[in-house]
């Protein structure tokens, strides 16, 4: 019923694009997209770029990314603000994986300028496919057996952080009036809040209720970094946080606790696209038409989803989020390999390989 | 007396062989980390805040835009008019151009990290961390470079 609606007014929408009603739904497009990707720990550039580019009234790619880039510094600073206030995040590996990533976001984005919107359409549809395989694929134990690291004992990278069985952590709120918030929300109380976080930060040498310290060693963090250096070139290429391809270096290789390493990620992930999003900028591909929308948006979005947070069961978002990959997937290889021209030919070779497995069978 | 055995923070990290639990001096720590999360807070919120202005600005001063389908493409297509420099985003605020007010915002956004980085060196500086003062130096380099132009 409610995907009926949705279509009638998209439909009526599209009939009279003008600025106003494009500035809008891309608006409402992206705060849906924020929403979707903070509850599942993914950027909402992923699902936004197809979207722009491949539904009318067709942004350029080069705009998409260049709208995309900005938004994955806006969600990433936005959350990354709250992980590295609670030290979740561990900002001594986020700056030294950030030597590769930026650098691989510069290599990325110096290619993509270079690259025909067909070959950055082909891998944009495999990185849709490997995310979607991704979260389908378990999540990795952790096992015990430690791997010496002799550079991230050199460089003191291991850490720790603070586990609460709840989740929650308490942050105090001052009652103020409606323009005292409001120039508060911006700029105001730099210090006070400061202060007021300081105290509701954990106590490092006393034992709290509700939590305990976790301590983790880094392992073989030169293969972090060479891993970081493909995520680096991908969001390059692409404009987006590529946070699919940081798990698997932060996780598995470098063997880091998933909490710290999806903060530790998020923040890395605004570094590496300020690289990026230099090279788009200089190169023109930040189109304010596109961009305001989507970063304001996603920005809402996302802040609308970490409210959400732990009120929806994301197994069935999780469900419906894998599908809309594959189906933009499969959207973008079916207008970047210009399938549809050669679907005669297509349709001829499924059904010969149709009749020839037929064949054996019987 | 400062003792870096505080495994977390970011200018201190833990021993070479032991986790380096017990830290009682983690105070100066502490205070980097908040100041870096209050500038990313910030940096985000100015910089939405300056969007969203430049948007409205935009659209009442081009009355056109809102019920004229003739004026999208141009603002899309590939050759789309918009400022593209530093230059010309300035001279666009100068004369109140909503676009460039936008992109101004988008500009504060996308300095936000590399002022983080920047702040994360003078902290290493502060506490005399060479490797990792050349670490941070090193990401700084390759944040500005991608200002270059190609």
């Amino acid at each position: 019923m409610f995907l009926l609606y949705g279509v009638w007014t998209v439909s009526i929408l599209w009939g009279c694009m003008t600025p106003l009603v494009f500035t809008i739904t891309t608006f409402v497009i992206s705060v849906v997209a924020g929403m979707l990707g903070s509850l599942l720990g993914l950027g909402g550039g992923m699902i936004l770029v197809p979207i722009l580019w491949l539904l009318p009234p067709h942004v350029p790619l080069k705009f998409a990314s260049g709208a995309s880039i900005v938004c994955v510094i806006a969600t990433s600073g936005g959350a990354g603000a709250a992980y590295v206030r609670r030290r979740m995040a561990n900002l001594r590996i986020a700056l030294f994986l950030a030597m590769a990533t930026t650098a691989g976001a510069l290599t990325g984005g110096y290619l993509s300028g270079r690259m025909p919107e067909r070959q950055l359409g082909l891998i944009f549809a495999a990185m849709l496919g490997y995310s979607a395989f991704a979260m389908l694929r378990k999540k990795h134990e952790l096992d015990g057996e430690e791997i010496p690291d002799r550079l991230a004992d050199s460089l003191r990278l291991h850490g720790r952080y603070y586990d609460t069985a709840s989740g929650r952590w308490k942050e105090s709120r001052a009652g103020r009036s409606w323009l005292g918030k409001a120039v508060s929300w911006t700029v105001g109380g730099i210090a006070r809040r400061m202060a007021r976080d300081a105290e509701a930060a954990p106590a490092l040498t006393e034992e709290e209720e509700d939590g305990e310290w976790v301590l983790y060693r880094v392992a073989r963090s030169p293969l972090g970094l060479g891993l970081m250096y493909v995520a680096g070139v991908v969001s390059g290429l692409l404009g987006i946080g590529s946070g699919a391809l940081r798990v698997p270096a932060m996780d598995v290789a470098m063997k880091l606790p998933t909490k710290v390493s999806s903060a530790t990620s998020n923040f890395l992930i605004g570094i590496t696209a300020a690289a990026t999003a230099g090279v788009y900028f200089m190169r023109g591909q930040i189109n304010p038409f596109v961009a305001a929308p989507v970063a304001a948006g996603v920005l809402l979005g996302a802040m609308i989803g970490s409210r959400l947070l732990g009120r929806i069961p994301s197994r069935h978002l999780r469900k419906l989020f894998v599908i809309v990959l594959l189906v933009l997937a499969i959207q973008m290889l079916w207008k970047c390999t210009n399938m549809a021209s050669h679907w005669h030919e297509l349709t001829h070779w499924l059904q010969w390989l149709w009749g020839h497995q037929g064949g054996r069978h019987v | 007396m400062y003792d870096d055995s505080h495994p977390a923070g970011l200018t201190t990290g833990s021993h070479d062989n032991a986790y380096g639990v017990g830290a009682a001096h983690e105070k100066r720590g502490l205070a980097v980390e908040l100041l870096i999360a209050a500038l990313l807070q910030l940096g985000v919120r100015i910089s939405l805040v300056i969007v969203v202005t430049g948007t409205l600005l935009t659209f009442a001063r081009h009355w056109d835009y809102t019920f004229s389908q003739a004026s999208l493409p141009p603002l899309l297509e590939t050759g789309a008019v918009f400022p593209r420099t530093l230059a010309a985003v300035v001279a666009g605020i100068m004369t109140l151009d909503g676009p460039a007010i936008v992109v101004a915002g988008l500009i504060v956004l996308i300095a936000t990290p590399l002022i983080v980085v920047a702040t994360c060196l003078l902290a290493f500086i502060y506490h005399r961390d060479k490797v990792f003062m050349a670490i941070s130096t090193v990401v700084l380099v390759i944040l500005l470079f991608s200002y270059t132009r190609r």
